[in-house]
């Protein structure tokens, strides 16, 4: 039951990128991905996130669309969050996606 | 960066412990609760809020097992409400803004625009007739009615504008036109320059000069009014005057006059190459020497002035450096020949005679006077020439 719901969804999923693909439309309007401005190492703004998993000095971990993303740095300070948009400070050593 | 929410509403630094702080987080943000500055200040997590958030918060912590502390109250909200302990201190402020207030109720400028030839104190007159003057309470001003006063009672305003702007009374005027006189159509033919009629060609008015008369620039030379005289049967006559427009020639001798003198040697300038260069600083009248002669060390030079201004936006610094440039001449003086210098104030006394000419005037006599001044060193030579020309205008 579960597998042929995320067969679907991925079908359905598929179809929207190719969509995007073929009218050369953002895919983070589409697809609902997270869309991130990354300003040298020491500033993120990311829009369209699920939420904060984890948060600490060191390391932030905010829920994405399909996994999550973890911001590994020193200082990390988040400066605004509202609803659907985060921006976060600090000296960033690793982005990552899982 | 400054921080305005510090104007208002203000903020709370505060504190939050506990290990749901996450999900805290994640929760109230879905409640609409804003944060911002989200750090931590050794193991404590540390953000600020709104003040009116804060109560909004308590049934979070208790879903979540977190627990807050305020650190800091922060923002003029904050200060006021200490001010409440401080009543000289609030008193004053709420005087200040009352004055501040109480003040700008009144006009305390009248600007005056676009009259150049009403006087403002024409139009200063008339507001002041009108109760309006600098301290007048602003709402007794009808600015209509000033309108109105203004263009009855001067009346050379065409139009009259008056508006408030802030503690300002802008009045503006615009100016009636004069309309120049009609000029009236010359009823008469007059002459154009001096000269002796020899010929008077009428095709419609009366003339009023002879053959052989001398007439003078402006003088009437053929009349547009005809006088007509009927006999009657009786015998007895009726004159009658008609107004024509006058038609005509008059053909007259034209002198023209004209004299040069030109000297006896001539005069060649040439640079030796020495030349000098001084310095100095202007301050409004007075003058500091830097270096360089202040005056020219030669005895034939030409002299170049420099002045350097110096300007950094609208404004100019009131200091000049002027420099002036001295280049020493060597002048070498050529004797001419009389007939030779006499040929040349002929040859200028005709260019300028060609000048006054007008054209289809015939040339009737040309003739040339010639004058040697041996000891003031110059020949002069006068041309005069006689023309016949139609001068009726």
């Amino acid at each position: 039951m579960q597998g042929k719901e995320q067969g679907e969804q991925g079908r359905k999923k598929r179809w929207r990128e190719n969509v995007a693909d073929f009218f050369e439309l953002p895919k983070e309007l589409l697809c609902n991905l997270p869309r991130a401005t990354i300003i040298g190492n020491v500033q993120l703004h990311l829009e369209n996130y699920g939420g904060i998993i984890e948060y600490t000095n060191e390391i932030l971990r905010l829920k994405i669309r399909g996994g999550e993303m973890v911001i590994k740095g020193e200082n990390l300070v988040i400066k605004h969050f509202f609803g659907e948009e985060i921006f976060v400070e600090g000296r960033f050593q690793s982005i990552a996606y899982f | 960066m400054f921080d305005w929410r510090i104007l208002w509403p203000g903020y709370l630094l505060i504190s939050v412990k506990g290990s749901g702080l996450a999900r805290f987080l994640n929760l109230a943000t879905r409640q609409g609760i804003n944060f911002w500055d989200l750090g931590y200040e050794g193991s404590l997590a540390v953000l600020k809020i709104r003040p009116r958030d804060f109560k909004r918060l308590r049934p979070l912590l208790r879903k979540t097992g977190c627990s807050v502390r305020i650190l800091q109250k922060k923002g003029a909200p904050f200060l006021l409400l200490q001010g409440k302990r401080r009543k000289g201190l609030a008193l004053g402020m709420a005087f200040f803004c009352f004055m501040l207030y109480f003040f700008s109720l009144f006009i305390w400028h009248i600007n005056i625009e676009g009259n150049t030839d009403v006087s403002k104190e024409e139009i200063r007159a008339v507001l002041e007739n009108n109760g309006v003057k600098e301290g007048i309470f602003k709402k007794r001003i009808d600015l209509t009615e000033l309108e109105r006063a203004l263009l009855l009672k001067i009346a050379d305003l065409k139009w009259a504008g008056a508006g408030i702007k802030g503690v300002f009374l802008n009045i503006q005027v615009v100016e009636r036109l004069r309309e120049p006189p009609l000029e009236e159509e010359p009823r008469n033919l007059v002459a154009a320059k001096d000269g002796l009629v020899t010929d008077i060609l009428v095709l419609s008015g009366e003339p009023l000069v002879e053959i052989g008369d001398t007439v003078q620039k402006g003088q009437k030379l053929i009349s547009g009014q005809v006088k007509i005289i009927e006999e009657l049967e009786d015998g007895e006559q009726l004159e009658e005057i008609m107004e024509v427009k006058p038609k005509g020639m008059v053909q007259a001798l034209v002198w023209y006059e004209s004299y040069t003198e030109v000297p006896l040697y001539q005069v060649r300038k040439k640079r030796t190459g020495n030349a000098a260069r001084f310095f100095s600083l202007e301050v409004e009248d007075r003058r500091y020497n830097l270096w360089g002669p202040a005056s020219s060390p030669y005895r034939n030079y030409e002299m170049e002035k420099t002045k350097h201004f110096y300007v950094w936006r609208d404004l100019r610094l009131p200091v000049e450096l002027s420099i002036i440039g001295y280049r020493e001449l060597e002048v070498d003086i050529q004797p001419v020949s009389p007939q030779a210098a006499l040929q040349e104030a002929k040859n200028l006394a005709l260019e300028e005679l060609n000048l006054q000419l007008p054209k289809g005037a015939t040339i009737k006599e040309r003739y040339v006077n010639e004058f040697y001044f041996f000891e003031l060193g110059r020949v002069g030579c006068r041309v005069m020439i006689e023309t016949l020309e139609d001068i009726a205008v």
